[in-house]
């Protein structure tokens, strides 16, 4: 007879919540001059990052332009606390190489119009873990594997007009695409004095989504060297499909076979999504062609998802930016901005809670100008502590959980 | 809320009221877009080059007037006007050429022709500082650049690639695009705007220079009339006289410069008209 | 006790004065002087009065526009000027291509396109382009109407007549 003991933590089911970490509305901070200010981005817009922050902005781009996020190197660790017997850490850490935009806008008669790319989500989280001699809960070893990537693709175009001197407006049309793959295998050697043997996990989930999400945007100028913007849109799903799939199997010193086991059939159901209205607002003031500041505030509405966290409630994230030209070929760039988590706080006693972490960023960024062409390298930081449920049905057990982030970015642009 | 809002509006009113200039997005471009030292100097070398092609092709078609002491006379006039002309990065130089044709040229990069037979027409010297003053404005605002819509953020940029010579793309584009200039030039005609904005700025600087501007009116007038002379290619290639007149007429009169005494420098003139 | 954030938030003078004095950070804009000397005139006329005269390269603080006048400040004056003499750069120094290095590309036809991208290459135009071109150009004048050339001082002298019919 298998014995549970205090060897509790046996995911059987978990496939659903595979994805089920903190998650957040603000993910990651695309384009060339936008990400040295921290996303602050919606009443700027004037270049092909626009398209992904207020779709308006790219009419007031004074030529055509081509911009790329060469290469972000991003990397961040996600700590546990005392996870395994209450004494040792989950680490999962991430690091990957993602050129995560790409724009080029074109003016077009009184039109301008463009096409983006952009990686609006991107998660590359692994860990590997042996845990050795933990006698207080009658365990010889336990490894853990865990690898997941969850990547969501905004690719479309984008089309602005300027309405008279004081007032653009524009439309993106992107199609969202969502490609996530997660997988856990964890192997339990229990010691002799539990009667128990082996327990044996492995857990696998594919999530894809098809769907359209529209922006709509307007930039309206009240006066000289000031600027509002303000840009709406949601994802609508067309398509959601998860497939997953168990195997498990747990045995005992007495009897032959599995004593509990899972059925490792693959199964692949449909789901439906409702991701939120996202309204961005943001102020820039350029009080010379030398500086410029810029602030904007994020509101996501709450929404559900069913292939993840669940109920998910609104956030509000907010981003300040500044750009300053110390000459014509050099400019300093520098941002703060929140990613707060979309999951509700955590609550001892409760069960199937999504982990909540609230991050902080800053970004700095130094840009080198050269006719019509620049190139920047700059270091985005993020920061969050927050909770994590990750033995979803123990509801006496809370993890704390922080979040350390890096990532080193090579932009360019081309004006022509 | 709504006494919030309200104090709001006070606020940006008050800010709109005190500072509004312009209202055009420049306030966007940055320093690195508005940096014209070094581009700058490589822009009008471009623009210098280009005129120079364009200027090269068409005294292939044409001679200058072989009277030395008159192409210097139109080369004085000429240098004094450049002063309230705002482009002092560039040399002027002005030609005379043979020609039964009333007309003048403006290239790019400031070789500016006369024909023969416009001098022919003219009294006095304010009228030849008209003409004079008329094509400087054309080179001031770059029209016939803009005219073959060289695309580029500056059209230096463009023009710079086409006389790199960098390139057998680029030599036969700018071989292409020196024709196209002087198609404009001798057939087309400039847009009727910049033609327009060249006879008011031409205003400008006679005004600005001392002479009297209604001595280009009468010029105008005076070639208009004349039945006798050949102004086929001037008709081509620019507004109709009337407008034109009408619109300078306007310019003085919102500037009363009728009581107003100004130069027309007549004596000099005809020593060397002859 | 009254508070005095709140209280002085509600006063909408303190909201006005606050604008107001924030608003030369909103508009200053500078000009700069292209022609040797420039008149700043009492009205935006060409008879007005002569308030004071500038010197090319001075940096004018841009006030108002109306259409090809500008109301500037310069120092503690404040007059009109006309928007021929001014620019929002300032001015470059004298640009000359003609007589600087005229380099001779030979083997053109030979080098392919990547290779000919040294500066010398971007003066690339000389005289010996006539015959790689269709021939219908003649440098040879062009090169004559350029040596024409009027010295500054004598500008002055030649505006002398100009200046005294003015006067008269």
């Amino acid at each position: 007879m298998f014995r549970y003991g205090t060897a509790v933590w046996l995911f059987l089911g978990v496939a659903p919540y595979l994805f089920a970490d903190a998650g957040r509305n603000i993910n990651q901070i695309v384009g060339d001059r936008a990400i040295g200010m921290a996303g602050a981005y919606a009443a700027v817009s004037d270049d092909p990052s626009g398209m992904y922050y207020n779709p308006a902005g790219i009419a007031y781009s004074s030529s055509a332009n081509i911009s790329a996020n060469v290469n972000t190197l991003q990397s961040y660790a996600i700590t546990y606390d005392d996870v395994v017997a209450g004494e040792f850490d989950y680490v999962r850490d991430s690091f990957q190489v993602l050129p995560n935009f790409f724009g080029v806008i074109q003016p077009l008669g009184n039109y301008t119009v463009g096409f983006s790319s952009t990686i609006v989500d991107s998660v590359r989280e692994k860990q590997s873990q042996t845990f050795s001699d933990l006698t207080a809960i009658n365990v010889d070893k336990f490894v853990f594997n865990f690898d997941r990537i969850d990547t969501t693709y905004n690719v479309g175009p984008s089309v602005a007009r300027v309405l008279d001197n004081k007032l653009a407006v524009g439309l993106s049309m992107h199609l969202h695409y969502r490609s996530a793959e997660s997988i856990s295998n964890q192997h339990i050697k229990f010691s002799a004095a539990s009667g128990n043997n082996i327990s044996w996990n492995n857990s696998y989930a594919e999530i894809k989504e098809v769907g359209i999400r529209p922006k709509l945007g307007l930039i309206w100028s009240p006066m000289q060297s000031l600027s509002f913007g303000l840009s709406a849109d949601k994802t609508f799903l067309i398509s959601g499909n998860l497939t997953s799939q168990v195997s498990a199997c747990g045995t005992d010193l007495t009897n032959i076979g599995c004593q509990t086991q899972s059925d490792p059939s693959i199964t692949a159901t449909a789901f439906e999504r409702d991701y939120p209205w996202q309204v961005r607002m943001g102020g820039a003031w350029f009080p010379s062609n030398v500086l410029l500041v810029s602030a904007d505030l994020i509101y996501n509405s709450p929404t559900y998802d069913d292939s993840g966290d669940g109920v998910l409630l609104s956030t509000v994230d907010g981003a300040l930016g500044v750009e300053w030209y110390w000459s014509p070929k050099w400019a300093l760039r520098s941002g703060l901005y929140t990613a707060n988590a979309n999951t509700p706080e955590l609550a001892l006693g409760s069960i199937n809670q999504a982990g909540h972490v609230d991050l902080i960023g800053a970004t700095v960024s130094i840009t080198r100008f050269n006719q019509g062409s620049s190139i920047s390298l700059g270091t985005l930081l993020n920061y969050g502590q927050g909770q994590s449920q990750l033995f979803p049905t123990v509801a006496s057990l809370l993890q704390t959980t922080t979040i350390v982030g890096g990532t080193v970015f090579f932009t360019t642009s081309y004006r022509y | 809320m709504r006494a919030l809002g309200n104090r709001v509006l006070l606020v940006l009113a008050a800010l709109g009221l005190a500072g509004c200039v312009s209202m055009d997005q420049d306030f966007r471009a940055r320093l690195s877009e508005l940096d014209k030292s070094a581009d700058a100097q490589g822009d009008v070398e471009a623009e210098v080059l280009f005129g120079r092609k364009v200027a090269a092709r068409l005294l292939g078609g044409y001679d200058g007037v072989s009277d030395q002491e008159l192409q210097y006379y139109v080369n004085q006039v000429g240098a004094y006007l450049v002063q309230f002309a705002g482009r002092d990065e560039i040399d002027f130089h002005f030609l005379i050429i043979q020609s039964a044709e009333i007309n003048a040229y403006a290239l790019p990069g400031g070789y500016i022709f006369v024909t023969s037979a416009a001098v022919a027409a003219m009294r006095n010297e304010a009228e030849l500082a008209g003409v004079l003053a008329h094509e400087i404005a054309h080179v001031r605002e770059k029209h016939i650049v803009k005219a073959l819509d060289i695309r580029g953020v500056s059209t230096g940029a463009a023009l710079g690639q086409l006389t790199s010579g960098g390139n057998d793309a680029f030599r036969v584009a700018l071989t292409q695009a020196s024709q196209a200039a002087l198609a404009i030039l001798t057939d087309d005609g400039l847009q009727q705007e910049d033609e327009f904005d060249a006879d008011e700025l031409a205003f400008y600087i006679l005004v600005q220079s001392g002479y009297d501007s209604q001595a280009y009116l009468n010029f105008l007038a005076r070639i208009d009339q004349d039945q006798q002379l050949s102004t086929q290619e001037v008709s081509r290639t620019h507004p109709d006289m009337s407008t034109r007149l009408s619109r300078l007429q306007g310019l003085r009169e919102a500037n009363g410069l009728d009581n107003l005494q100004y130069a027309v420098v007549e004596d000099r003139f005809l020593t060397f008209k002859r | 006790m009254k508070r005095w954030g709140p209280y002085m938030m509600k006063q909408p003078m303190v909201w006005l004065l606050a604008a107001l004095a924030l608003s030369p950070l909103v508009a200053a804009e500078s000009l700069y002087v292209h022609s040797a000397k420039a008149s700043l005139l009492a009205a935006p006329k060409f008879n007005a009065d002569i308030l004071v005269s500038v010197e090319k390269g001075a940096e004018l603080v841009l006030i108002e526009q109306q259409k090809r006048w500008f109301l500037v400040q310069f120092d503690d004056q404040t007059g009109w000027v006309s928007s021929l003499l001014v620019k929002s750069e300032p001015p470059l120094d004298k640009v000359s291509v003609i007589g600087s290095d005229a380099v001779e590309i030979t083997g053109q036809t030979r080098s392919r396109a990547s290779e000919v991208s040294t500066a010398g290459a971007t003066r690339g135009l000389t005289e010996s382009d006539a015959s790689t071109d269709d021939g219908v150009s003649d440098y040879n004048e062009l090169v004559e109407m350029e040596a024409i050339s009027v010295p500054g001082e004598e500008i002055i002298e030649f505006a002398d007549a100009i200046v005294r019919e003015n006067g008269e």
